[in-house]
């Protein structure tokens, strides 16, 4: 089991990490702020799904669907693009490191080390899409269901005013 | 010879293709480009729209609603990532969508979205090495790796910069930053500034490793956008391959000052 304090720790420089990458990607002012809790909250169901479940597929789809969800829901409720919230979210996902080894395999013909970290890095890129695809169905549902049904649903008709009035 | 009077469908398509354009440039995925162009035909009521959307180029055909028909095509320069941007041109695809002004207007709105204030160039660093420092950290790096991963990100940063222009690959750049970055940070270790220049090494490629376009490529492959997955996942490829191989030529001539 990872110790509480570790789980805090990741969590906090994942917040730091997303706002950083937020500034990077020119996210401005308090807008940083829920890109930087996306960072954060997707590292955190990243861990308790490393805790449940050793297979790299599930916990990334996992964590992929949380950050997904959360950049859909709050582009829903603002009208701005999703990937304004999803980009400074995934970024702890990101197999940055195993796709760099996979790349350095091949030319280092070490084949070894080109299949582990290759397969680790499919795996994990095929989550993290099979998450988004899995959440941004959902999320057009949502939409096609709000747009029938708006006395139901009025959050989208109420972004929507609120983005043509700025 | 009098000049030529546009018809309003072609001062709208033109609205399209651009605004369409500067949202793929700020890093929008084609699926959001595409509901924008679709709120906004909807909008003015225009009758038998086509899009053909890749990252590298596109084209839009319409009829206006009196049946007068157009076709506009224009080419998409090299994406970047600016979400501030993305946001202020969604919310201009409402609000025309909403209000439809008379479509001559339409390009001077465009106008007005665009001219906005980037952060300086510092903010943008210190968003970098903020960025770094605590990605070092997460991927088991010691407080000297992060402290090391500093210097190595102002160069990395600087080193875009220089290679920033069009006419040079970006490949070419690639492997040059990295090439650079590499021999820094093995450097830096040695004298005694980090622990593990490996982490050092892996933490900054994150910076340029194209992470949210291999992202968006694998997406789009799932997302019955095949031809555009499979050339940005090339693009990907290649890119990253580049890195790999400045940081090889950097590990062959310096590895024998490098600490693991």
């Amino acid at each position: 089991m990872v110790e509480t304090m570790e789980v805090v720790r990741l969590v906090v420089l994942s917040f730091f990490a997303s706002i950083g990458f937020g500034i990077v990607f020119r996210i401005r002012g308090l807008d940083l702020i829920p890109a930087g809790l996306g960072g954060a909250l997707t590292r955190f169901v990243y861990i308790m799904m490393m805790q449940v479940t050793d297979v790299r597929l599930m916990y990334t789809t996992v964590a992929a669907v949380f950050a997904a969800l959360y950049g859909e829901f709050l582009a829903n409720a603002t009208k701005d693009p999703s990937t304004f919230f999803i980009y400074p979210s995934i970024i702890p996902l990101i197999p940055g490191d195993l796709f760099y080894y996979t790349m350095l395999g091949i030319i280092q013909s070490d084949a070894q080390m080109f299949t582990t970290n290759g397969s680790q890095c499919l795996l994990a890129l095929a989550g993290m899409s099979i998450g988004f695809v899995l959440a941004s169905t959902v999320a057009h549902h949502v939409r096609m269901f709000a747009r029938r049904h708006p006395k139901v649903v009025n959050v989208v008709h109420l972004g929507g005013q609120k983005a043509a009035k700025k | 010879m009098e000049p030529v009077q546009k018809k309003p469908i072609e001062y709208l398509l033109e609205f399209i293709v651009n605004i369409s354009r500067q949202m793929i440039v700020s890093g929008a995925n084609l699926e959001r480009v595409e509901l924008a162009i679709g709120r906004i035909c909807d909008g003015y009521g225009l009758k038998d729209v086509g899009v053909f959307l890749l990252n590298t180029h596109m084209s839009v055909s319409a009829a206006w609603p009196d049946g007068v028909y157009a076709t506009r095509q224009i080419s998409i320069p090299a994406a970047g990532i600016n979400l501030d941007q993305l946001k202020k041109l969604n919310r201009l695809s409402y609000r025309v969508a909403a209000e439809h002004p008379e479509p001559e207007l339409l390009s001077g709105m465009l106008q007005e979205v665009m001219e906005f204030k980037d952060y300086p160039d510092l903010v943008v660093l210190l968003g970098q090495c903020l960025g770094m420092v605590c990605l070092a950290l997460i991927l088991g790096g010691t407080v000297m790796d992060a402290v090391a991963v500093v210097p190595v990100t102002i160069i990395l940063h600087y080193m875009q910069i220089m290679f920033s222009s069009p006419s040079i690959d970006r490949i070419v750049a690639n492997a040059f930053c990295m090439f650079a970055a590499t021999t820094a940070a093995i450097f830096l270790v040695h004298y005694g500034l980090g622990d593990h220049t490996g982490t050092v090494v892996i933490t900054v490629s994150l910076l340029v490793l194209p992470g949210i376009p291999l992202v968006n490529a694998m997406r789009n492959l799932f997302c019955n956008n095949e031809i555009n997955g499979i050339l940005q996942l090339l693009k990907v490829a290649l890119e990253t391959l580049s890195l790999a191989i400045g940081t090889y030529i950097s590990f062959t001539i310096f590895g024998r000052w490098i600490v693991w």
